[in-house]
């Protein structure tokens, strides 16, 4: 008496390309005819599924402009940093940081039922600064005297092409959402 | 103005392929060629490589994702995967199969990333109520939307398996190239895959 077919006997039957040796034991044994017979019907029946429906005609050419379009905003994304770009992101990061710092004590310094003239505020803020003899004042002091301000302008500044390659990354829905959003913004401009 | 080039330093796909003059021996060129055209910065062997594969990998997308929307982003994802991995592609498959790959992969994450209760259960069915008979028709489409509910709990590498056996025709050899391991093993998922169908319809 042999073996009932191994599952991967089975799949060999279903193809056609069950060596003649295993194919007598399958005339003769009921029970892997009917374990055959079962998956070849399964089979069919995955197969009768209603196929893709076809998209329009259209679709293909605007297919094909999208691909192009995220293709083009690929090519114009840097692959990879140099090492020194590190150096000068960490650097940048350090400097928006001492911004946040520095805007930080000013508010401190400046509540808001104490609005005063540019040139008043100006003027106070460096006076009270220079009063100012807190640990926390060295610090941000001595942080700043690090950075150029390069550095600072690198860091509040978007990236080239940094809007492009967002809009890119978008999915449609995500594109129609965004469309609405700045339809809104345009007709309260408008307005 | 960008140009369709692969850019970076890669290697031509197949060296002694010799990407052809113009763009009208590109259109009739195999994939080999065009591949080996767009390595060595031809604008139009991309294009015409997404024309040629757009429906097949869309219509992969598809069976995964049911639904136009995801499966027209899912065939876009491969084909920019595909722009900037043609380098990698060693030629030792048909481009077909390695889209597949991409294409396949792509469709996993997708799934892998969604929560299951987002999975469209019933799609809408379409019976035409001038058919001869549309009680069986009806018939039909239930039972093709109970196949297709049951190939969508499959487990995502038998659902792979499972779809591009029957669906795309793939031999179980191309189907180990396009999910990874033997031969063997994609037969035991296709066996396993279609026993789970059975379960399912079942339950």
């Amino acid at each position: 008496m042999t073996t009932h077919l191994s599952p991967q006997e089975s799949v060999n039957a279903l193809d056609g390309v069950l060596p003649q040796q295993r194919h007598s034991h399958l005339d003769s044994c009921a029970s892997c005819q009917t374990h055959v017979d079962e998956l070849r019907a399964m089979m069919m029946a995955v197969g009768e599924v209603a196929d893709v429906p076809e998209p329009s005609p259209l679709f293909w050419d605007h297919f094909q402009a999208r691909v192009q379009t995220l293709v083009q905003a690929e090519m114009v994304r840097p692959t990879s940093d140099p090492w020194w770009a590190m150096v000068v992101s960490v650097r940048g990061a350090m400097a928006a940081v001492a911004t946040v710092v520095m805007a930080g004590v000013a508010v401190a310094l400046y509540p808001g039922d104490r609005v005063a003239p540019v040139e008043d505020a100006q003027g106070a803020v460096a006076d009270d600064a220079m009063a100012l003899e807190t640990a926390e004042w060295a610090f941000v002091s001595g942080m700043m005297d690090t950075f150029e301000p390069d550095d600072v302008r690198q860091v509040l500044t978007p990236a080239a092409l940094a809007v492009d390659s967002a809009f890119a990354s978008l999915t449609s829905g995500e594109r129609d959402v965004f469309a609405k959003l700045l339809s809104a913004e345009l007709a309260r401009g408008k307005e | 103005m960008p140009t369709w080039t692969a850019g970076g330093e890669a290697e031509p796909v197949t060296q002694a392929v010799a990407p052809p003059a113009t763009a009208l021996d590109l259109a009739a060129a195999e994939d080999r060629v065009l591949v080996a055209a767009f390595l060595a910065g031809s604008q139009d062997a991309f294009q015409i490589i997404v024309t040629r594969h757009q429906r097949a990998v869309y219509q992969v997308c598809y069976r995964f994702v049911r639904n136009h929307e995801d499966a027209s982003d899912l065939a876009q994802d491969v084909f920019v995967r595909a722009f900037k991995g043609l380098k990698h592609f060693k030629g030792d498959s048909a481009l077909t199969t390695w889209l597949y790959r991409v294409g396949v992969n792509c469709c996993l994450n997708r799934i892998a990333a969604r929560r299951p209760d987002m999975e469209p259960l019933v799609e809408a069915r379409h019976v035409d109520p001038r058919s001869d008979d549309p009680f069986r028709a009806l018939a039909q489409s239930e039972k093709a939307t109970e196949v297709k509910r049951a190939i969508a709990q499959l487990p995502p590498r038998q659902r792979a398996t499972l779809l591009l056996r029957v669906y795309q025709e793939l031999s179980h050899k191309e189907i180990a190239g396009v999910l990874g391991g033997t031969v063997g093993a994609t037969k035991v998922n296709f066996f396993h895959a279609l026993r789970n169908v059975k379960r399912l319809l079942q339950s």
